[in-house]
């Protein structure tokens, strides 16, 4: 799929210039990685490092189960795979998930293994490794980058034993980096950057600086930065899979599955609900029950159609709660037990509640509206990356 | 060379700065006895980056050089008294490492997201 970055992101710097809200303080409230911007449906469907899952906590089926790739689990051991030339070469590895997980009953006791893979045939939300990314992330900074290489240039014309210049370029990197506002450079050198910007003609960064004496160049970039990614993630992402589950007593399948899953946004940038359509169909092989032996000669297909919403912060696109609605059709291909009806319909619904970046509290209620019953699920979401900022105290 | 908007120890701040003029003699860097060369190392990781480094002296531009992977940027002639601006972006982490003494001093390192550097050759 192509992205057409280049009015996107101009449009997403026009709309970070003219919001205006970019002090020093806001940077102290949006430590968001870029990665904190996916929503975690997505983080569901498809992992890019590590996952636990607590899943049915008040379910007598529990099951707590451990995602990865294998990428993320060769990275550990040879760490120079980061490089990006090798972290490129590697991309389809890294397009595999493998999970397994412990089931267990509701005295906490193990009840089955499950296993499973699962493999991205298309996946276009990976910035990472987007060249067209990076090339719209750098245009989209364009004013930056050539007012940092004129007050650069300005700064060789002072004397390197010069006073002046060792404080101008301290402050110079320290605001572009964003740890100052403009309002706390030198008087003298906030006069050569206004002009060296009006020399320069960056039309948006004089109407920021007019706008607010304490305007944070780096909280700026960082929003433009991030919006361009949460744009990003509306990408295609098309999943295929297969999982199976084992007897407690016994290592043979009980249960397999072959799935696949579909997610693409379909919202506007910027709007403080993003929507994306979530399909999911799975053929489910399994044990006859009523049949003496273990065989898989049950077969239910399962269709879910649904949409998944994101409540975000508008100004920073990113999501404190998703709910997902969507509609289940089983149909039982073979196997059908006496009585039971063929096709079921159901009305299934998730929320999603985000505790800190990448610890998520999902809620799933599935409601059948023939039997009138109503079932709930808690589960909880933990990417190992969240788990370790929280050790360290910085889980914002 | 080219023409210098403040005299070499001035000790306070202009009070009005002028465009520092891009000479023809100014895009030669012609090897002085005090020059050296200096290597800009950049390494992304954990996803792309691009990053274009750029030499200045006495308010001229002398000498630019972009990559858009991980590898040296080698500028022939530097000096004391030069700077070497870096702008960039970068998905995953970039870290910066020049080969002669810099103020701020290297490595330095970035998070995902652009990033725009500067340092004077000591």
């Amino acid at each position: 799929m192509n992205f057409n970055f280049k009015p996107i992101a101009i449009g997403a710097l026009l709309i970070m210039y003219t919001i205006g809200s970019y002090a020093q303080t806001d940077s102290e409230t949006l430590p968001l990685t870029a990665d904190s911007l996916s929503t975690g449906n997505y983080k569901d469907v498809f992992k890019s490092f590590f996952q636990l899952a607590f899943d049915k906590i008040t379910s007598k089926d529990k099951s707590i189960q451990f995602t990865s790739n294998p990428f993320a689990v060769m990275t550990k051991m040879d760490t120079s795979l980061l490089i990006d030339n090798k972290y490129y070469k590697y991309r389809h590895i890294r397009d595999l998930n493998f999970a397994f997980a412990a089931k267990l009953d509701s005295s906490y006791k193990f009840n089955g293994f499950s296993s499973g893979i699962k493999y991205a045939l298309v996946n276009d939300r990976d910035e990472t490794i987007s060249r067209e990314f990076v090339k719209s992330a750098f245009e989209a900074n364009d004013e930056n980058n050539k007012l940092n290489n004129d007050v650069n240039a300005y700064l060789t014309t002072l004397d390197i034993g010069d006073p002046h210049r060792q404080l101008y370029r301290q402050q110079a990197n320290d605001f572009f980096s964003g740890k100052i506002n403009f309002s706390d450079v030198d008087p003298d050198f906030q006069e050569i950057i206004k002009t060296k910007a009006k020399d320069l003609n960056l039309v948006n960064f004089l109407i920021f600086l007019e706008k607010d004496k304490n305007f944070n160049v780096g909280s700026a970039k960082k929003l433009a930065y991030d919006s361009l990614k949460t744009l990003f993630q509306k990408g295609w992402l098309w999943t295929v899979g297969v999982s199976d589950t084992t007897y407690k007593d016994q290592f043979a399948f009980s249960n397999v599955v072959l799935s696949t899953q579909v997610l693409k946004g379909i919202s506007k940038p910027f709007k403080s609900v993003g929507v994306e359509i979530d399909f999911n169909g799975a053929i489910n092989f399994l044990d006859d029950t009523l049949k003496i032996g273990r065989d898989l000669k049950r077969t239910v297909l399962l269709i879910e159609p649904g949409l998944n919403l994101s409540f975000k912060i508008k100004r920073t696109q990113y999501s404190w709660a998703e709910f997902k609605l969507s509609g289940g059709y089983t149909n039982v291909l073979s196997g059908r037990y006496l009585e039971e009806m063929k096709d079921n319909i159901t009305l299934n619904a998730t929320l999603r509640i985000r505790i800190i970046n990448d610890i998520w509290i999902p809620f799933e209620i599935k409601y059948d509206p023939k039997s009138g019953n109503v079932f709930g699920f808690l589960n909880v979401r933990a990417n190992f990356t969240g788990i370790g900022k929280l050790l360290k105290g910085s889980g914002t | 060379m080219a023409k210098t908007i403040l005299k070499k120890g001035k000790s306070s701040a202009p009070k009005k700065v002028k465009k520092p003029k891009l000479l023809k003699a100014s895009l030669i860097a012609i090897a002085s006895e005090i020059s050296t060369a200096a290597t800009v190392g950049i390494v992304f990781t954990s996803g792309l980056g691009q990053a274009t480094a750029s030499v200045f002296r006495k308010g001229a531009l002398i000498n630019m050089q972009s990559i858009s992977t991980s590898g040296n940027i080698v500028f022939a002639d530097v000096e004391s008294g030069d700077a070497i601006a870096i702008n960039g972006v970068c998905t995953g982490t970039a870290a910066i490492n020049i080969s002669v003494p810099t103020n701020p001093s290297t490595p330095t390192s970035f998070s995902a997201g652009n990033f725009n550097i500067g340092y004077d050759v000591l």
